[in-house]
């Protein structure tokens, strides 16, 4: 194989990639998007904030369910949480399919830090929620303040928004 | 002179073999301390209470060494954490 040829393979190779990945992006995007007007259309005086899927968030919504005996559904790649007074809902898909729904009076409180993958740090939202015995965290990858994927919100942002969403849910 | 000539060239391909029983080595030690690791987790979490620092909230926190509970389950975590806290 000359050299021409493994140039021209690595030039192919890294085009397909990244045309996938801004497919990927795409149709992420669009689905976010379409979440947000669906929540907007479903419900009054709601704070909707866009956030992007975790494990850590799997595995807390597994715990939770298992303290309170329901299974919660999978975040999907990217989700949104909607603080309304006295509720706050994890909706998935592009027709807002709700996730888990939790009482404002069990949403003890929030603090602000990160959850890492790899070597990417993401801003994240933990709530502390009241379910058997014991608070819970949930902690809560959130983009902002414009929705899209992989745009991870900064620290003071998310500072602000924490502050927001309690305030709405406390009434 | 020719015998000579042999151990140079042959003498780098022992080095490299070496190196990546080396290398391959330390990664199967890395992922057996991961995998203790992990076990020693799941064996806290599994009797219900936890060591690390800033995790499992609905566990309790016991100091690693005297076995004192730093937090009790449920409680926000120490305020060594950097992170802020919304009430």
């Amino acid at each position: 194989m000359t050299d021409g040829v493994v140039l021209a393979a690595g030039l192919a190779f890294a085009l397909v990639l990244a045309v996938g990945l801004g497919i990927c992006f795409f149709v992420l995007k669009r689905s976010l998007r379409l979440q947000l007007f669906a929540i907007a259309a479903a419900f009054d005086d709601v704070l909707v904030t866009p956030c992007t899927a975790a494990g850590a968030t799997f595995r807390a919504l597994r715990r939770i369910g298992r303290a309170r005996q329901i299974i919660f559904r999978r975040t999907g790649p990217v989700y949104s949480l909607a603080a309304s007074p006295g509720c706050l809902r994890l909706f998935r898909g592009r027709d807002s399919q709700l996730v888990a729904e939790f009482e404002g009076a069990d949403v003890v409180d929030v603090r602000v830090g990160t959850t890492s993958f790899g070597l990417a740090d993401y801003t994240t939202l933990f709530f502390g929620i009241s379910a058997g015995s014991t608070t819970y965290e949930l902690p809560i990858r959130v983009m902002g303040p414009r929705p899209t994927p992989m745009y991870a919100a900064s620290t003071d942002w998310a500072i602000h928004r924490a502050a927001a969403i309690m305030s709405v849910l406390n009434g | 002179m020719a015998g000579g000539t042999v151990v140079a060239i042959h003498a780098p391909d022992t080095v490299l073999i070496v190196l990546i029983w080396v290398m391959l080595g330390a990664f199967g030690l890395m992922l057996a301390a991961l995998a203790v690791w992990g076990l020693v987790i799941w064996r806290e979490v599994h009797l219900g209470y936890t060591t690390l620092e800033g995790q499992f909230r609905h566990l309790q926190q016991l100091d690693p060494r005297t076995g004192e509970v730093i937090r009790t389950a449920g409680s926000p975590y120490p305020s060594k954490n950097r992170r802020s806290r919304i009430d």
